[in-house]
This record gives C-alpha cells, structure tokens and sequence, in this order.
C-alpha cells in the first residue's frame, strides 16, 4: 500500500464530501446572479459584487468545518476511520489540504461572480472603470 | 504460539468514574475468546484500549506482540474490527468502500472483500445508506475479514439483528478459528458465545470476574439447589478448592452456583441437620454469568490487587437475597 | 444427517454429537464406509467450535465407531452398528433408570410404577416412529 495512493483515496474522500457544498454556493451565486438581472436592485448593485468575493467563501469557511469534523463525529465514520491502518497525519493532513484547496476554488468562483456582477450592475461593459479602480484600490 | 492478547493491571479512571479496576487476561492465539459483561461493565473501554483508542490509566497489554500506546498502526495492519452499528460512509455504494479502504491494506484485499460480499449476498451497486441493518453488519465484517487479519475483534456486532446475519457471523467466526485465527468477541449473545468459543472470561464492575476455558467451566461449575426443613439453618462454609459464586433463598430452598462442587462437599451437606436434599446439576452458561455479575463485588482484605476477587472463596461474601426470588 | 443442538441443556455440546451420531449409526442412517463431514465444515455448519466436534470425532474413535481414512476423513467402523445399539440400549437404560428413581423417590410404589409403565407402553408400542432423536437429560 503506497504512500501516494493513500493520500489519493483520502483526497477523493475529502472531496466527495465537501462537493455538496461546493455545489451549493455555486447554485447561490447564480441564483443571486439572476435575481442582478430580473429585478432592479439599484441600491444593492454596487455592493453586490464585493459581497459576493467575501461572502460565498466565508460561508464556504463556515461550513467547511461542519462538513469535514463534524459530520465524521456526528456519523461516527471518524471512529471506524480510526479502527484502520491509517497513519493521523495522514487523514488530519488531507483534511486541511482539502479544506484549503476547497476554499481556493471558491475563492476564484466569487472571483468570477464578482467581475460578472459587477459588470451587470453597469450598462457599459462587462467591467466598469469603477470596479478596475476598486480592485487596483485592493492590491 | 505467543499470545494474541496479554494484559496486565490494566486499569482505566474518567472523572468520576472507574471503568477497569484491573484487568488481567490473556488470550491465546488461535482461540475465539469471549468477553461477557453487563452494560457498562467495562468492555468497549477494554476494548478502546486494545486497538488503541484510548491510553489506560494504568497498567500494560500487547496485542499481537505490540504496545497499543507504541504501535497503534501496527496492531491495526493486523486486526479486524467491527463494532456495535458499525458508522461506515452511508454515501459509498458496497464497492465504493472496499475499494476505498483496499488502498490501506496490500494486496487481496480487494479480492477477498468482492468474495465474501458475493458470499453474503449484498447488492454491490448499492448504497450503504440504502442497506438494511444487516447488510451494513455484514458489510462490516467483510471489510474487517478482507485483510485475513490474524486477531478479529468483534464488539457486540450482532446485537439488533436477525438470526439469519447473527449466523453468518458464527459462522465467520468458526471459520476464522478453523484456520487457526484469533477471535475476540464481546457479546450479550450468550447462547451463540457457549456454541463458539473456547474460553470466556466475565467482567464485572471492571474486574475479571472469572476466567476459564469453555469445556473446563461446564465441567466444573454446578447449580446447586438445598431442600432444608428450617429456612433459617446456618450451612457449612464450602471452602478451599470450592467457590461459591453466588446464592440465594427462597422459602426452605437455597439454590448456589458452584465452582469446583463435589461429592465430598455434597455430602458435608447433606450431613447437616435439617438439610433434606442437595441436588446438583451443571451451571448453564447463562447461569454463571448472572452468578457472577448479581450485586457488587465487595472488596474483601484479601483481594488481589491485580487479579481476579474472590477466586479463593474466602475473599467473597456471597450475596444473598431473600424473598420470593427465584432464578 | 440434521445435528440438532442445545447449547444450554446442561449436556455437553461435544457429548451431543457423539449421542447423535452414535444413534444415527445405531438405526443405519449412517451405514459402515460412509465418511462422516469433516471438522471445518460440520463445524461451521452447525456455527460451533472446531475443537467441540474435533473432541466428539476423538471420542467416536475411542469408541471405536469411527476410524480414520488415509488422511481423507473419518468414516463408521465395521461392526459400529453392533457397538451403536449397545450404546444407544445402555444410554435408554440410564434413562429409564433416572425416571424410575425419580418415581420411587416422589413415593410411588414397585407396583404403581410397574402398572404405569405398562399401561404407557400399550399406548405406545408401534405408534412412535423410529427417528434419529435428540436425548433430553431429565431434568
């Protein structure tokens, strides 16, 4: 049994689990992203966009936690994972790189939402002059 | 052949409570070892222990030849367990989990996990959240059994479930004894325990209460029941190589479970006056048990700190109860 | 041939199929040659412990109502039939035994016992079938 593989399976584990959430934010981005082009949410248009780069990956950090500990704990899968031949580090490890590694991909998916966002809320363009200077203001 | 399982003192204190009080066995590789107890006696913590779950308190055990507080993951490249509603990922299908858990073990495992699903009949495209209670149990020990580990520990893996899946796991067992493997089971089953294993040991309140082989405790434990003409007679002390285990009165009857019960002591009875009759006959398994585990384990001076109360009956007070109880 | 066992009748597991073999043999459901199963799979059969029927197979030999086969399993000895009905006539006259002691210690009188005992085999006689029965011990 290799090291490698290990890792591998473990990750595929990890993965499975937080897809559901995943999944989820993406279906609360669009969502939120039609309701941008259905209704006229003039006060909310321009914070919209920064809502969506913080708020989708502090939900997914909110739920992370829940999905990958507490949910084992709760099922009690953390026990029979326990009874295995499976090194701590190892299970602990692809826990936290799946986490973090979760928390990227959203964070390039409110990326997107953002730009896109920002974009519907102005006429011009697919990104306003005022988002460019907001996100040089950010870097 | 070592032993699959020593312990020495083992002992185990959560605040506010002490769930071993000195645990010492051992047991013998290539045997299936039953380990009786009520509810809360202190099992599943022995248990925890052996896999290496938890630390004792004090005291020491090896299993397989390792230290559990060393070599953790040794000990489980060796051991199969199921537990009591075994948590397996309700979100795998049947084939899912063996394969997932097929990349912690070396090679065949995989093989023999798809043998013995096929054996038990469980749909492979299924998912476990989908299966019935025994088709998760059975799913349990063909993980456990798919890496032929040398010590199978099963932890009341039978208890809500159907005669049909309680057979199939004796007879797992059986077959893992036929081979020459270790088993180790903890069970409220008493009746499928007395067909399978070799030895039992019984704990009680965090002790061993008795330790024996099967064939041994049959021979030698007896239920023995006194006809007395006067309630209130005072009988003989049965002592040196007899051990009372427990006694009770009812009206002008006394009925004793015995260890060790012979003609001499049948006769040292029947020879007090007022003493009618002293029948005897052997102890059920079932029998000894309660016997062993009715009221509490009074600390005599001369209990052995890290041994078994009472196995020199003059240590034991045997608990007696009056009334219209009868066993 | 069916086992049928009772773990906790106060009979010995092991005595109680050397009991029932020896009486299936006693009525030729076994005849001589035939090959008995072998301890695994009688063991996991019946789901008891291998070493239970390996000590009943030891005491058949003993007996010498079994003996083994080059290796190949344990099969019903020669004149085994003879030595079954002896058994099985010795085994039903303990039997008898307890329960005409039994009678005499609750009080009954030779002759009470004798007319009962009488009167329960007209009864009877030609009306139980022979089958390969368990033996209850009295309690």
């Amino acid at each position: 049994m290799n090291r490698s593989l290990v890792l591998r399976r473990l990750c595929w584990k990890e993965t499975r689990q937080l897809w559901p959430l995943i999944v989820m934010l993406a279906v609360i981005a669009v969502f939120l992203q039609c309701m941008l082009l259905i209704g006229n949410y003039q006060n909310i248009k321009s914070t919209l966009p920064i809502a969506f780069f913080f708020g989708l990956p502090c939900l997914f950090a909110a739920g992370v936690g829940a999905l990958l500990v507490g949910q084992e704990r709760e099922n009690r899968t953390f026990y029979w994972m326990a009874s295995l031949p499976i090194n701590k580090l190892d299970i602990i490890g692809t826990k936290y790189f799946a986490g973090v590694a979760g928390l990227g991909a959203v964070w390039i998916i409110s990326f997107l939402m953002m730009l896109i966002s920002g974009g519907l809320s102005n006429a011009s363009g697919p990104i306003s002059v005022r988002e460019i200077d907001w996100l040089h203001g950010l870097l | 052949m070592s032993d699959s399982i020593t312990a020495q003192g083992l002992e185990m204190r959560f605040p506010g409570c002490e769930a071993l009080r000195g645990i010492d066995l051992t047991v013998p590789s290539g045997s299936v070892f039953a380990l009786l107890g009520e509810n809360g006696a202190g099992k599943t913590t022995l248990i925890r222990i052996l896999t290496g779950f938890q630390s004792p308190t004090a005291g020491q055990c090896t299993v397989c030849g390792f230290d559990p507080s060393k070599d953790a993951l040794e000990i489980r490249r060796r051991i199969g367990y199921v537990s009591d509603q075994p948590a397996l990922y309700d979100w795998m299908r049947v084939d899912e989990i063996g394969w997932f858990t097929a990349s912690f073990y070396p090679e065949g495992f995989l093989e023999r996990y798809g043998e013995s699903i096929s054996h038990f009949e469980v749909p492979r495209n299924r998912k476990i959240k989908h299966l019935s209670k025994g088709q998760r149990a059975k799913v349990a020990l063909a993980l456990a059994l798919a890496h032929d580990p040398e010590l199978l520990i099963l932890d009341e893996p039978t208890s809500g479930l159907d005669p049909h899946v309680r057979r199939e796991f004796m007879e797992s067992m059986v077959d893992r004894a036929v081979t020459g493997r270790t088993v180790l089971i903890s069970s409220h089953q008493i009746s499928e325990v007395e067909r399978v294993a070799d030895m039992v040991a019984i704990i009680h309140q965090g002790k061993v209460r008795l330790m024996d082989s099967m064939i041994h405790l049959k021979e030698t434990v007896s239920e023995v029941t006194i006809s007395l003409d006067d309630p209130l007679i005072a009988l003989p002390r049965l002592t040196g190589t007899i051990e009372v285990l427990s006694e009770q009165s009812s009206g002008r009857q006394r009925r004793m479970v015995v260890r060790g019960f012979d003609q001499s002591a049948k006769e040292l009875l029947e020879a007090r006056p007022g003493v009618l009759n002293v029948r005897s006959r052997p102890a059920s398994l079932e029998e000894v048990f309660i016997a062993c585990t009715r009221g509490s384990v009074v600390a005599a001076v001369d209990d052995d700190r890290f041994g078994r109360t009472g196995k020199n009956s003059e240590g034991l007070q045997p608990s007696v109860s009056g009334g219209s109880h009868e066993s | 041939m069916f086992f049928s066992i009772n773990e906790s009748n106060g009979v010995a597991i092991y005595e109680q199929i050397v009991r029932q073999v020896t009486f299936a043999i006693a009525e030729e459901t076994f005849k001589v040659g035939q090959m008995l199963p072998s301890v695994r799979v009688l063991s996991v059969q019946l789901a008891i412990n291998p070493n239970t029927v390996a000590r009943a197979y030891q005491e058949l030999q003993v007996d010498g109502v079994l003996e083994p086969l080059r290796g190949r399993g344990l099969v019903v000895c020669a004149g085994a039939i003879r030595r079954c009905k002896e058994i099985r006539r010795s085994v039903i006259a303990e039997s008898l035994k307890e329960a005409l002691t039994q009678a005499l210690h609750g009080g009954l009188e030779a002759d009470e016992i004798r007319e009962i005992v009488h009167k329960q085999l007209n009864k009877l006689d030609g009306n139980v079938a022979t089958v390969s029965s368990t033996v209850e011990t009295s309690s």
